[in-house]
């Protein structure tokens, strides 16, 4: 009996099986995403919604997305759902927030109610996936907008359209190490009249390089917006108000900047970022002070805890100024997106953690001052911490008056790759801020243009 | 007669269904690989080809643009014709040295020397750190004043350069840091010279051969086929390139670090426009397949197999 012969499959039936399969995956998988645009009841939910309708019984769940960690907002989370047991709020931390943003938009899938930083906040904005919040504020009794610092209310507003409200606040200062300074005979700077030449004189005095001690912590130069105050503080900016041009080329930026770049290469007055990158951690300036390694240095509010836990004297004053006081202010916007089903609970989320009492409890956490006015005049104000030596604490919340919102330009990254590699070749002594900024500001203007 | 070829017909046909039914058993069996593979790997590689047609900023529906982002990447793109230098320049350097101190780590390994088990194991580690780990290790060690490499320079007088910050030696500083993953090509060179017949060495040593001439004409020759492999892989990887520069240097200083990948990376995530970096990733696909086509013939002037006629 011969033996049954069975036959392999030929290369082309196994061609085709795969062909059929491959084309069954592409018709999945082809078609480009779509971030999903209003719906019929997104529609409806752009008309007014009245918060004060009767809750219904139903257990509605809410996402509430941020940058940082959920702890931040236990204290809210805890009351709110107290006042609202049908409304659950899961707080979900986002991590690579600049990429993720985007990403979870065009998966509609961003949370019922998130922190958009500023630029981010804008870029939604112009993709149409927000809600205007607007008509919810008008309805909401006692929401009080003029509580709000002006120029944080009056940001996320486009076409006399609201897109988010602000919660805490973090304003650039000037630390100092009131120790280091006394031990080097240097007086402290005066909270009043704080000058740029002053900043540079004091720390040129505590310099000694030898000794790895330096009178200011160095300029971050990664961080592009960092540099920005200084280039306002000289009455110059990165943009214009309305973010079509770039005007980076104007002598007050130049001057800025080629001012500060004279003053890190000089080598006198603060470390080069090789020296200092990686060296102490999250909260390395506070190390570095405790360390007697450095004597001033400016940037945000968010270093208090570390301070407050690094066992020496320091004082804060407003940032040095040439001819116009300013600073940054750090912060985000709360926002409703298009696609959430539960806008009703959301806006009640977001009303509850961006009321007086809201705003305090999160402040509380970072020890951030609100953008309310009225949360920061609770006491215990959250900057203030118990420390056994004089602090200019008002100089903190006053920030808020002057400082200003980070810009939110159109192609933002793109923006700030042109202008971050101009920075680093002049901070870098390779080139100068006069030619090199008309060289890059029609070039930044036309991708500022592209999306328009 | 007719009964046989009725036979014959049944016999082919339920042949046919044996093996309809072996081969959908087996399409069964591999099928949550390639439903895996489909979704999440060949589907969005077709679907990339797709959106490199077209402008597509994440937040708004794509826009067909047809060869635009392919036009605008080699006439436009500075950025791109940037990354495009120090890619080719870190391949260039980085892969001849490599091999070079892969084929001779292990030919010293392949002596008989003691502890060599715990040499090869040691020079092996690096490859199983994680590419983001030993880019933070070597971000350390690479710290103008507290690095470990500045710190033995000045113990020979040398004043170490500021390696990261330094637009001049930024890429040096990965290239030498690529080096320290020459364990993977190294035990392939000494899987391949331990594969080399011994006959051959020993018919050189009779006739006088000193160990040049037997390394020139005996070990090199006979271990092509493994530095063939070990070049083109290395090429590959080199173009793809992509946790060092962006955990140590963020493609600075002045983009003097500035890899293919890494711009691919910064094209979709930061400026947000996924269709060009969709076909800035084709355009690395083709650079890759060209190269490797490209080696594949040139292999047939330098490559010796022993089947084949010298």
């Amino acid at each position: 009996m011969k033996s049954m012969n069975i036959q392999k499959l030929s290369r082309r039936e196994f061609l085709k099986m795969a062909g059929a399969v491959t084309f069954a995956g592409l018709l999945a998988s082809c078609a480009p995403a779509t971030v999903k645009t209003a719906e019929p009841e997104a529609t409806q939910a752009e008309e007014i919604v009245p918060t004060s309708a009767p809750s219904t019984n139903e257990m509605v769940t809410i996402r509430y997305g941020r940058h940082d960690a959920v702890d931040g907002d236990v204290e809210n989370v805890k009351v709110f759902q107290e006042m609202f047991p049908n409304i659950k709020v899961e707080q979900e931390q986002i991590g690579s927030f600049a990429e993720k943003v985007p990403a979870l938009a065009a998966a509609g899938n961003l949370p019922d109610v998130f922190r958009s930083w500023e630029a981010m906040c804008l870029e939604l904005v112009r993709a149409d996936l927000m809600h205007d919040l607007q008509p919810m504020v008008d309805v909401e009794p006692e929401f009080n907008p003029a509580d709000f610092y002006e120029n944080w209310w009056n940001w996320p507003v486009v076409a006399g359209k609201r897109y988010g409200i602000p919660d805490v606040i973090a304003p650039h200062v000037c630390f100092y190490n009131a120790d280091l300074l006394d031990e080097k005979g240097v007086p402290y700077p005066d909270k009043d009249n704080f000058t740029w030449d002053d900043y540079v004189e004091k720390a040129s005095k505590i310099t000694d390089p030898a000794n790895h001690v330096f009178g200011s912590e160095t300029l971050p130069i990664g961080w592009t917006y960092f540099h920005l105050k200084m280039v306002r503080q000289n009455g110059g900016d990165y943009f214009s108000p309305d973010f079509s041009t770039c005007v980076i080329d104007s002598p007050e930026a130049i001057e800025a900047i080629q001012y500060w770049a004279d003053v890190l290469l000089s080598g006198e007055v603060m470390p080069s970022p090789s020296q200092i990158v990686d060296v102490g951690g999250i909260g390395a300036v506070a190390e570095l002070m405790q360390a007697g390694k450095i004597g001033l240095q400016h940037d945000g509010v968010w270093v208090m805890n570390n301070m407050i836990l690094g066992g020496f004297r320091w004082n804060v004053v407003p940032e040095p100024s040439r001819k116009v006081r300013d600073t940054i202010t750090h912060g985000a916007f709360n926002m409703i997106p298009k696609t959430t089903k539960n806008t009703d609970a959301a806006w009640k989320w977001l009303n509850f953690h961006c009321s007086t009492k809201g705003i305090y409890n999160y402040g509380l956490v970072g020890k951030f001052p609100g953008g309310r006015k009225s949360s920061n005049l609770i006491e215990p104000h959250p900057w203030i911490a118990d420390v056994p030596f004089e602090v200019n604490w008002d100089v903190i919340p006053q920030a808020l008056e002057y400082g200003h919102v980070l810009p939110g330009p159109a192609n933002e990254g793109e923006c700030m790759k042109i202008i971050g590699d101009a920075l680093q070749a002049i901070y870098a002594g390779s080139a100068k801020a006069k030619d090199l900024f008309p060289e890059i500001a029609p070039k930044v203007t036309a991708v500022l243009q592209q999306a328009a | 007669m007719v009964k046989n070829s009725l036979l014959l017909k049944n016999r082919k046909e339920s042949l046919r269904k044996l093996r309809m039914r072996e081969t959908l058993t087996a399409f069964g069996f591999i099928s949550p690989w390639l439903i895996g593979f489909l979704v999440f790997t060949g589907g969005p590689i077709i679907a990339s080809l797709g959106l490199s047609f077209f402008s597509w900023k994440m937040l708004t529906p794509p826009k067909f643009i047809g060869l635009t982002n392919y036009i605008n990447m080699f006439t436009t793109d500075q950025l791109f014709k940037t990354s495009i230098g120090v890619t080719a320049t870190y391949v260039l350097i980085a892969v001849p040295i490599a091999q070079v101190i892969a084929l001779g780590l292990a030919i010293l390994l392949n002596q008989n020397i003691r502890l060599s088990s715990f040499w090869r194991t040691v020079f092996y580690v690096p490859a199983i750190i994680s590419g983001v780990a030993g880019a933070v290790i070597w971000r350390w060690m690479y710290h103008n004043e507290l690095g470990m490499i500045n710190n033995l320079l000045s113990m020979v007088g040398i004043a170490g350069p500021h390696w990261l910050y330094d637009k001049q030696w930024a890429l040096m500083a990965l290239i030498i840091k690529s080096l320290w993953n020459v364990g993977v090509p190294m035990v392939i060179y000494l899987a391949g010279l331990q594969g080399l017949p011994k006959f051959l060495y020993e018919a050189a040593e009779i006739d006088g051969a000193g160990e040049f001439v037997k390394f020139k004409h005996i070990t090199l020759p006979l271990l092509t086929p493994v530095i063939f492999f070990n070049v083109v892989m290395a090429i590959i990887g080199g173009i793809q390139t992509f946790s060092e520069p962006y955990v140590m240097t963020a493609g600075g200083p002045q983009n003097a670090t500035l890899f293919l990948g890494l711009h691919l990376y910064q094209s979709a995530f930061s400026y947000m426009k996924m269709g060009y970096a969709s076909a800035m990733a084709w355009i690395m696909f083709a650079f890759i397949l060209g190269l490797t086509i490209l080696q594949f013939k040139l292999a047939n002037k330098w490559v010796y197999y022993e089947n084949t006629e010298s």
